[in-house]
C-alpha cells in the first residue's frame, strides 16, 4: 500500500492565450517510509509535482492521493487543514518568519492544534533537540547560519508529526559541507524516525541521500533509475 | 485567537518607525474627533436639558410686558406655574468684566432645578432687598464673598438717575450643569429691581410658564401670543427646547461641521492606515505564504492582519479621543458644556477606529488571498 | 552648477519614481488635501465676513452712540440731542445742502428661516426717506420706497431669499398692526442687505420708543471725522462716542473671527500633525525602497545634498499637490456660498491669502515630513545598501 499515488495527473496554466503544459499524465506511487529524490533540469515540472503531493496546488485533472486521502478533492479550507495535519514543508529558503525566535517559529505549526502553550513548548523543546539546536531556541532567524536556520524549518517540519515531508531544494542555499549535515539529518529522520520524505533537488550529491531517485524531464517521469548506493 | 497574539505583535513591531508614525497619525486624528465630540455633546446637552414643560414668553419686538400679562397668562387652561423675568445688564469695574443679572422671585427656583442654592441662601435672598446670588466662576474671578457689596455699573438708570447699582452678595453656588467652579449664572430680586429703576416699572422682559402637557406647548404658545397680538407689547412664546435649538442654531451650523472635518479626518486616517497596512503585508508576502503553506487558513491570515490594524489604531485612536476629550476646555465660552463624559463620542469614535482598523486590513488581506500559493511562496 | 545638475538628475529619477509608489504617494496627497480643504474651508467663512466688512462699509460712514452701549438694543440719543449732532460741522453735505446725518431706530424682529424653519432675529431699521436717497450704496429694485406714517417696509434682497414671508406685497406684524412689504432694495454691501427698513419715526411711533439709537453721519474724510469728534467732545450735553462705521463692525466681526480662525488654525495644526505623521511614513518608505539606487548614485560620486534635496523636494511636491486639491475642493465647494451668521448674509471667500495659507501649509509638512527620512537616506553606509535584496 503506498502513501502517495498519483494516476494520470494533468497540470497546465494559461499563459494570457497560451495554454502551457506542464505536467503529462504523471503516474507515480511512493510507498511509506520512502525517501524519495525528484530530479531533473529546471522547468521540468518538478516543483509543481512537489506543490501537488503537498497540497499546495491542485491538478488540471488525475488524481492525487496521499495516505489514503484523495486531496485532489478537497476544498481551499480542507486542503489547508490537511496540511496542517499531514505535511511538513521544507523550502530552500528557510522561510523562517524573521521576528520571531527559532521556538516561535517551530511552534507555529501547533497554534492550528488544541495544545496549550505549555505543551506546545515541550514539544517545541523536544524537535529543537532532534535537530541539534536545543541552545539556540531564543535567537532570531537573523542570528543563525543558514544552516541552523535550516535546522529550524527541518524542526517546524517535523513538528505537527506529519504523514510527509516536502522538501524543495533543502540544500540549494547552502555550501557543501552544512549541505551534507543537513542531508544526514534528513536520512537520519527517514531512517530512525521512519519519515517519509519527498525532495526536489537538482544536486546528485545531494539525491545520493535518498533511498529512491526519480528523475523528470519535460513535464514526464523518467523512471526505472536504481534504487541508490546511499540506500 | 489568543495564541496569535504573540505573531500579531511581532507583525507591528517589524518596523517600529512605521507603526508609531501610524499610531501618531491616529492619535491626532482621533484627538480631533474626541474634541469635536465633546462640543456635539455638548450642544446636544444643552438640547436634551432643555425642559418641554417650560414656555418662555418673550416681547416679540423688545418692548417691556406689563406684569400684568402674568395673570392673564396664568389663567390660560394647562399652565400651572408662572414667574417673570427681568435683566439688569452692566459691568463690574471696567467694560471688560461684563455681568448680567436676571432679577427674577423665589418661583424661579422651580424652573431652575440645576440651580445648586441652598435653603439658606434661598432666605437671605428674600430677606436682603439688594441682595444676589452669583455663580462660582464670578466669585472665583472677582474674588467675590457673601456678604460683599459689589457695584454695578449699568446703562439702566437707577430711578435716582443713578447708573451704579450696588449690590450685596447672599450666597455663592454651583449648578448641576457645570463642573464645580464654573457657573456663571447671576440672579437678583424682580422686586427691588423693579422699585428702583428709571424705566418702566411693573414689566418684565419676559415670563416662564410650566405647563402641564408638553404636548400642548405648541398650542398654548399660540395661544398666549394671540393673547396679546394686538397689543402695544405682543409676545413670542415657544418652549425652552425650541427656543434652545434656536439659540444653538445662532452659533452656527456647528453638524454639518463637525460632520464635514470627521469625514475629512477618518478620509484621511483610513488612506495612511490602508497603506500602512498595505505595505506591510506586501513585504511579508512569502512569510505568510509559508504559513499557508502549513495550514494556516486564509482567514487566519486576515484576522492576523486585522489584529495589526487594530493593535496600531486602537489604543492611539483611544487615547486620541480621551485627550481631545479634555481639549474641549479650550473651545469658546459660549458653546455649552456636558459636565459628563461623551460617552456617545467615545463609542462612536471606538467603533470608527474599528472600521478604519478593518477596512485598511482588508484590501491586503483580499490580495494575499487572491495570490496564488505557489507563487507568493516565492516572492 | 555641478551641485545643481547633481540634483536635478536626483530629483528626477526620484519624481519619475512616484507612479511606481502610488498608493504610498497619494497618501501624502490626500493627507494633504484633507488638511487644506478642512482648514481653509473653515477660515473662508471668516474670509468672506472680513471681505464683506473691508470692502463694502462706506469709507466715509460713521456711528453716534451713546457711550458704553454694547448691544443694539441699548443704544439711545434723545432727540435734542440729535439734533445737536446734525448740526455740528464735519458732515458731508447732499446736493441740496442739507447735512448727510439721520437719527436712526433699530429693533430686532424674529424671522423664520427658509430650509431649516429656525428664527433668527433680523434687524429693523428705522431711516428717513432722505437717508435712503442720498446713500449711493443702495438701490430699490422692485416695487417702491416707504412712506411716512404708513405702516410700508422696505425689504433688503438677501433677508428677502433667506426668511420666510418677505415678498413684496405681503405684510408682517408689527406692533400696532401689520406693515407691508412694499419692495426690495439691494446695496453693495452684503451685510447692509439682511434687513428690514421703515421710517425712523413711524416706526419710534409703533414700538413706542421717544428716542433715536444712533445717528448715522457721512463725514467729509479724516478731518471731517476729527472735527466732528472735537466738537461733540467739547459739548458737556452729549455723553456721546463718535465711531467709524468699519471700525465698530469689524469689532463685531472679532468675536465671530476669532472664533473662526481658533477652530481652523486648531484643525489645520492637528490635522496637520497627522499629515506630517503619514508624509514622514511614505518618506521612509520611498527612501528605503530606493536604498540601492542612492547607495549606487553615491558610490559613483555624488554627494549626500543632492540626495537629501531630492527628498525633500519630492515630499515638498506631492504635499503641494495635495494643497492644491484641496484648495481646489473648498475653492469648488464653498467659495461664492452665500453664508448667514446671526442674520447677517455673505459670501465665503477662498482668495488668494488662504491658497497662500494653504501652500505654507503644505511646504511645512512637505519639509518636515521630508527632512528626516532624507538625512537617513543621505547617511546610509554605501557599502551596506549597495547588499541589501
Amino acid at each position: 500500500m503506498s502513501v502517495v499515488s498519483l494516476r494520470n495527473v494533468v497540470k497546465h496554466y494559461t499563459r494570457g492565450k497560451e495554454r502551457v503544459e506542464v505536467l503529462h499524465s504523471i503516474n507515480l506511487d511512493i510507498a511509506p517510509g520512502e525517501f524519495l529524490a525528484l530530479m531533473g533540469p529546471s522547468g521540468s515540472g518538478k516543483t509543481t509535482l512537489l506543490n501537488l503531493i503537498g497540497g499546495l496546488d491542485r491538478p488540471s485533472a488525475g488524481e492525487v492521493t496521499v495516505g489514503g486521502e484523495r486531496v485532489d478533492a478537497l476544498s481551499g479550507g480542507q486542503l489547508s487543514k490537511w496540511r496542517a495535519r499531514h505535511v511538513g514543508f521544507i523550502f530552500q529558503f528557510y522561510n523562517l518568519m524573521p521576528m520571531l525566535s527559532a521556538e516561535r517559529n517551530v511552534e507555529l505549526p501547533l497554534l492550528l492544534t488544541p495544545l496549550n502553550s505549555a505543551q506546545r513548548m515541550s514539544n517545541v523543546a523536544a524537535a529543537l533537540e532532534l535537530v541539534g539546536l536545543a541552545d539556540r531556541a531564543k535567537h532570531k532567524p537573523g542570528e543563525l547560519s543558514g544552516g541552523q536556520q535550516q535546522r529550524v524549518a527541518i524542526a517546524r517540519a517535523l513538528i505537527s508529526d506529519p504523514t510527509l515531508l516536502v522538501c524543495d531544494e533543502p540544500t540549494g542555499d547552502l555550501d557543501r559541507e552544512t549541505a551534507e549535515e543537513i542531508m544526514g539529518l534528513l536520512q537520519m529522520l527517514n531512517k530512525q524516525q521512519g519519515k517519509t520524505i519527498i525532495m526536489v533537488t537538482h544536486d546528485p550529491k545531494a539525491a545520493a541521500y535518498a533511498s529512491r531517485q526519480v528523475h523528470m524531464d519535460k513535464g514526464r517521469l523518467v523512471e526505472g533509475e536504481a534504487r541508490t548506493a546511499a540506500a | 485567537m489568543t495564541k496569535f497574539l504573540p505573531l500579531i505583535w511581532v507583525g507591528i513591531w517589524r518596523k517600529p518607525t512605521r507603526t508609531v508614525l501610524t499610531a501618531l497619525a491616529v492619535l491626532a486624528g482621533f484627538t480631533l474627533l474626541g474634541t469635536l465630540g465633546a462640543v456635539d455633546a455638548g450642544f446636544r446637552h444643552a438640547r436634551d436639558r432643555s425642559p418641554l414643560d417650560v414656555l418662555q414668553v418673550d416681547a416679540r419686538f423688545g418692548t417691556p410686558l406689563p406684569l400684568a400679562y402674568l395673570e392673564q397668562i396664568a389663567a390660560i387652561p394647562g399652565v400651572t406655574a408662572m414667574v417673570p423675568r427681568a435683566f439688569l445688564g452692566g459691568f463690574y469695574q471696567q467694560p471688560r468684566n461684563p455681568i448680567f443679572f436676571v432679577a427674577t422671585d423665589e418661583r424661579f427656583f422651580s424652573f431652575r432645578p440645576e440651580l445648586l442654592v441652598s435653603d439658606a441662601q434661598k432666605r437671605r435672598l428674600a430677606e436682603t432687598p439688594n441682595g444676589v446670588l452669583v455663580g462660582t466662576s464670578h466669585a472665583n474671578k472677582y474674588g467675590w464673598k457673601t456678604g460683599d457689596q459689589i457695584p454695578l455699573q449699568s446703562p439702566t438708570l437707577q430711578k435716582n438717575g443713578d447708573k451704579t447699582w450696588m449690590l450685596e452678595i447672599v450666597g455663592v453656588f454651583d449648578t448641576t450643569f457645570d463642573p464645580p467652579g464654573t457657573a456663571r449664572f447671576t440672579m437678583m430680586n424682580y422686586s427691588y429691581f423693579d422699585e428702583n429703576r428709571s424705566g418702566p416699572r411693573g414689566t418684565a422682559n419676559g415670563f416662564m410658564a410650566r405647563i402641564s402637557n408638553p404636548d400642548d406647548a405648541v398650542r398654548i404658545s399660540g395661544e398666549i401670543d394671540a393673547l396679546f397680538a394686538n397689543s402695544g407689547a405682543p409676545t413670542r412664546t415657544m418652549s425652552e427646547r425650541t427656543s434652545t435649538e434656536n439659540n444653538l442654531q445662532g452659533l452656527g451650523n456647528i453638524n454639518v461641521l463637525i460632520n464635514g472635518v470627521a469625514a475629512a479626518v477618518l478620509f484621511m486616517l483610513l488612506f495612511l492606515t490602508g497603506n500602512t497596512m498595505s505595505q506591510s503585508a506586501q513585504e511579508r508576502m512569502s512569510e505568510f505564504a509559508t504559513m499557508k503553506a502549513m495550514g494556516f487558513e486564509g482567514r487566519d491570515i486576515t484576522a492576523i492582519l486585522i489584529g495589526e490594524s487594530l493593535m496600531q489604531c486602537l489604543p492611539a485612536a483611544i487615547i486620541g479621543l480621551l485627550v481631545g476629550v479634555k481639549l474641549v476646555v479650550l473651545s469658546p465660552q459660549n458653546f455649552p458644556r456636558d459636565i459628563n463624559p461623551p460617552w456617545l463620542a467615545i463609542t462612536v469614535g471606538v467603533l470608527a477606529a474599528v472600521i478604519v482598523a478593518l477596512v485598511s486590513s482588508s484590501l491586503p488581506a483580499w490580495r494575499l488571498e487572491r495570490r496564488p500559493l505557489t507563487e507568493a511562496l516565492r516572492d | 552648477m555641478l551641485a545643481l545638475s547633481q540634483i536635478a538628475a536626483v530629483t528626477m529619477m526620484n519624481l519619475r519614481a512616484i507612479p511606481q509608489r502610488a498608493g504610498a504617494s497619494a497618501v501624502i496627497v490626500i493627507g494633504m488635501a484633507c488638511v487644506v480643504g478642512v482648514t481653509l474651508s473653515v477660515l473662508s467663512l471668516s474670509e468672506g465676513f472680513m471681505t464683506a466688512i473691508r470692502d463694502v462699509v462706506p469709507k466715509d460712514a460713521v456711528v453716534v452712540m451713546s457711550q458704553g452701549a454694547r448691544f443694539p438694543q441699548a443704544r439711545f440719543i434723545s432727540r435734542d440731542n440729535a439734533l445737536t449732532i446734525i448740526d455740528a460741522p464735519g458732515i458731508s453735505k447732499t446736493a441740496e445742502g442739507k447735512p448727510r446725518a439721520y437719527g436712526d431706530f433699530y429693533a430686532g424682529v424674529p424671522m423664520t428661516k427658509r430650509g431649516d424653519g429656525f428664527t433668527t432675529f433680523v434687524s429693523l431699521i428705522g431711516q428717513t426717506q432722505a437717508a435712503i436717497a442720498s446713500n449711493p450704496d443702495m438701490k430699490i429694485v422692485e416695487g417702491r420706497s416707504f412712506q411716512p406714517g404708513l405702516h410700508e417696509l422696505l425689504v433688503g434682497r438677501a433677508a428677502q431669499q433667506q426668511f420666510v414671508g418677505l415678498d413684496v406685497g405681503t405684510t408682517i406684524p408689527l406692533p400696532q398692526g401689520d406693515w407691508s412689504i412694499v419692495g426690495t432694495y439691494t446695496s453693495i454691501n452684503a451685510l447692509a442687505e439682511s434687513a428690514l427698513i421703515g421710517d425712523a419715526e413711524t416706526l419710534m411711533s409703533a414700538f413706542q420708543r421717544p428716542v433715536f439709537a444712533t445717528v448715522q453721519v457721512r463725514v467729509e474724510g479724516a478731518q471731517g471725522f476729527d472735527r466732528l469728534s472735537a466738537e461733540i467732545a467739547a459739548n458737556p450735553t452729549l455723553t456721546v462716542n463718535v465711531r467709524w462705521l468699519r471700525d465698530i463692525a469689524a469689532e463685531q466681526a472679532e468675536q465671530l473671527n476669532s472664533l473662526l480662525r481658533f477652530v481652523g488654525l486648531t484643525l489645520g495644526i492637528i490635522m496637520g500633525a497627522g499629515a506630517v505623521f503619514g508624509a514622514l511614513n511614505t518618506m521612509y518608505s520611498a527612501v528605503s525602497t530606493r536604498q540601492r539606487e542612492i547607495a549606487t548614485l553615491r558610490a559613483i560620486g555624488f554627494g549626500p545634498a543632492p540626495v537629501v534635496i531630492s527628498v525633500l523636494v519630492e515630499s515638498l511636491a506631492l504635499a503641494l499637490i495635495g494643497a492644491f486639491v484641496g484648495a481646489a475642493i473648498a475653492w469648488l465647494a464653498f467659495n461664492g456660498n452665500v453664508h448667514t451668521v446671526g442674520g447677517a448674509l455673505f459670501e465665503l471667500r477662498v482668495n488668494r491669502a488662504l491658497i497662500t495659507l494653504g501652500i505654507g501649509m503644505a511646504t511645512m509638512v512637505g519639509f518636515l515630513g521630508g527632512l528626516l527620512p532624507a538625512v537617513r537616506a543621505a547617511r546610509a553606509p554605501v557599502i551596506d545598501a549597495l547588499r541589501t535584496r
